[in-house]
């Protein structure tokens, strides 16, 4: 399936002589690597009829048609996004001038030097996903990489809102691709933001690739927000040098069919990497989470709390596979998959999956299906709040401990009021803990 | 206020009251009595609504109202609290938007208009005091860390705040020390007045020196045994329940 998309709409206008011999081995790779059927082990929950039964095409233009681009942005990122419209940069939508003097955001052939150097050491080289097509379809066929630049000793404030919008009037697909490079001591949230036209059909191919240096924090938020109808695949793969510190949010809300899959390569002493995150499903929508921690040095700490609501007829799959190789000693590795069930039709599956070859390492899991507790109801119905605030409130309460995390304080807002909104037939105004 | 006919209630078919008759009126306390797993607190969650218990047969009539097919949040707007034996945390939910929005509802049912944030700050301030509790509670999750003994002065908040008609206390007394025991009773009895009502369920006497019933009732395997002043609470004190459980078994009902 695509091989067929490649084969139709390859773009061969890398100017960049490593992003071209890139771009030719994925190409390659496209061709011999089976397309995933629900034969295989990591696909058996999902089907992928929404990508399959639909005939795509390439985007032509990057025009916004309906959708109101500014809505958008986040209030703390005025000055900080960039703004991506059916795989098309769009300049003129992006507004950089916030961000402090020697961070680059942008497209390849605009980036100085240095930032050029970092990129080519290291493209394609941290989303090594293991007989994937995806990563390889993506490299083959992006129209644009999103680069982004962070100097050394140097804390980015305000949050850079890469955001993703899909808008056309057919079923296009189109590729996301964001490379982020953190030179030493430096600090920076990034939030990606995916959204479409409401009701559209699309397929949105995602990878992101982050690079940590020594010493370097990184705050990376994914906000799924695409329309109700479409297949959004999603790679996100970091690696982790000395003393670095990655903290990944996935927020899962919008598609019809989601499939994530988070990648930490902790791959130096001392480097800690937390891959929280929060699914929301409701009608029939599919979210399926497949993650990877994997501890290839000693003395290193990782955190992955996953939430999940689901509703209506969602159904949500979360597998999250640890690694700890045979000489990581000392690993103090945390893993949380809690799942609240808010009708009878909905669906989850979960599977921890811990794989340890060290032997002096603490790594704790757990994974939890549950409903509304009848005596967590009762407390505050007979505080005369009505069922429906109580459902509310406890649901709220249940996503909280995800949502408090989020550096960026409208995002939190935003997610309170779309958890709130899950249970229907409300009369009652809830106000939250936000400020 | 309160009127109790021959209920009769089981959870998960087991069952736990056996024809309770009682009737509490307003300027009342009632303190109910009895050994562990008599179904003292299963009569108060019963009458706040609890779904778990299924009630078999009997009425419980409120302000001369059957209220047995009300939800528990209906039964709390027309003026019935529980302050829990053992409350309930809820992570993210702050104390203060719960107590305000608890407050509200009663409110807007009573017809009085509603408390806003800036409100709600002067009305709260007073029943801190009240409970000897530090505004900082306010602003944390409900209950959420809080010990045992800070657990229970939050019921008694909520009960100041909500000012119900009946209030139900189950086993407010068990687990707390001295100062608070005092704390809490200071409470009740200034809350106390010729309007309102208490059903205090409680399994030791030590409550009842600081707040005094007007009745005592001992519930044993489902059934009122014996109704008294307080002087039956200082007798149970004394005594323990052995003399009336051996009365049930002569009975024949045990």
């Amino acid at each position: 399936m695509l091989l067929e998309l490649v084969d139709n709409a390859l773009v061969n206008t890398a100017a960049n002589k490593s992003l071209m011999s890139a771009r030719q081995n994925a190409y390659n790779q496209v061709q011999s690597i089976p397309f995933p059927t629900s034969k295989d082990e990591d696909w058996r929950q999902i089907s992928l009829k929404p990508l399959t039964s639909n005939n795509f095409v390439a985007a032509k233009s990057g025009d916004v048609t309906s959708i109101d681009i500014k809505n958008y942005i986040l209030k703390e990122a005025d000055a900080s996004h960039i703004v991506i419209v059916n795989g098309f940069y769009r300049d003129d939508l992006s507004n950089v001038s916030g961000l402090p003097e020697g961070c680059f955001v942008g497209k390849l052939g605009d980036a100085p030097a240095h930032v050029v150097e970092a990129f080519e050491k290291h493209y394609s080289n941290v989303a090594t996903y293991k007989s994937d097509a995806f990563v390889p379809f993506n490299t083959a066929m992006v129209r644009e990489t999103v680069i982004v630049y962070i100097p050394k000793e140097l804390k980015v404030e305000a949050p850079l809102q890469i955001l993703y919008a899909t808008d056309a009037n057919e079923n296009i697909f189109s590729n996301a691709r964001t490379f982020i490079f953190a030179e030493r001591h430096s600090d920076m949230t990034i939030v990606e933001d995916f959204v479409g036209k409401e009701e559209s059909i699309y397929f949105m191919n995602a990878v992101t690739e982050t690079v940590l240096s020594d010493e370097s924090h990184v705050t990376h938020i994914k906000v799924q927000r695409e329309s109700t109808k479409a297949t959004h695949i999603s790679r996100t793969a970091s690696l982790l040098a000395r003393g670095s510190n990655y903290n990944a949010y996935t927020i899962s809300l919008g598609a019809a069919l989601f499939r994530n899959e988070p990648m930490a390569l902790v791959d130096s002493e001392n480097a800690h990497a937390t891959l929280d995150g929060l699914v929301i499903v409701n009608g029939n929508q599919v979210s399926d989470t497949h993650s990877i921690m994997d501890h290839l040095k000693e003395n290193c700490t990782s955190h992955q709390l996953h939430k999940v609501i689901a509703s209506g007829k969602g159904k949500s799959v979360f597998n999250g596979k640890i690694f700890v190789r045979k000489d990581s000693q000392l690993i103090d590795s945390f893993q949380e998959n809690r799942n609240l069930l808010l009708s009878e039709k909905a669906e989850v599956f979960t599977k921890p999956q811990l794989e340890i070859f060290a032997d002096d390492v603490k790594c704790s899991h757990g994974a939890t299906i549950g409903q509304l507790s009848e005596d967590e109801m009762f407390y505050l119905q007979s505080r005369g709040l009505s069922k429906t605030t109580a459902q509310q409130l406890l649901t709220y309460g249940f996503a909280l401990d995800v949502i408090e995390n989020l550096p960026v304080a409208s995002l939190r807002e935003k997610l309170s009021h779309d958890v709130a909104e899950l249970t229907t037939d409300s009369d009652v105004e809830v106000t939250y803990l936000e400020s | 206020m309160l009127k109790i006919i021959d209920l009769h209630a089981t959870v998960e078919g087991e069952k736990i009251l056996k024809g309770i008759n009682l009737e509490i009126n307003k300027g009342e306390v009632h303190a109910i009595m009895g050994p562990n797993g008599s179904g003292k607190s299963t009569l108060a969650k019963i009458v706040a609504g609890h779904p778990a218990y299924e009630v078999t047969g009997g009425q419980i009539l409120f302000e001369g109202e059957d209220i047995l097919e009300m939800d528990p949040d209906e039964r709390a707007r027309m003026g019935i609290f529980l302050a829990f034996q053992y409350p309930v945390e809820v992570p993210g939910v702050s104390n203060s938007m719960l107590i305000r929005q608890a407050v509200n509802a009663v409110r807007s049912e009573r017809g009085i208009d509603e408390l806003d944030p800036l409100e709600f700050e002067d009305f709260i301030e007073e029943k801190l005091k009240l409970v000897e509790m530090d505004d900082k509670f306010l602003d944390r999750s409900v209950n959420e860390g809080f010990s045992g003994g800070e657990k229970k002065r939050n019921e008694i908040l909520q009960l100041a705040s909500m000012e119900p008609r009946l209030a139900l206390m189950d086993e407010t007394d068990s687990g707390l020390d001295i100062d608070a025991l005092r704390i809490v009773s200071d409470a009740v009895n200034k809350i106390r007045n010729s309007e309102n009502a208490f059903m205090l369920v409680t399994h030791y006497q030590r409550i009842l020196n600081y707040i005094t019933p007007d009745k005592v009732h001992v519930l044993i395997n489902g059934r009122i045994v014996k109704s008294g002043g307080k002087e039956l609470a200082l007798q149970l004190e004394e005594k323990g329940y052995d003399w009336l459980m051996k009365d049930q078994l002569v009975n024949g009902e045990a």
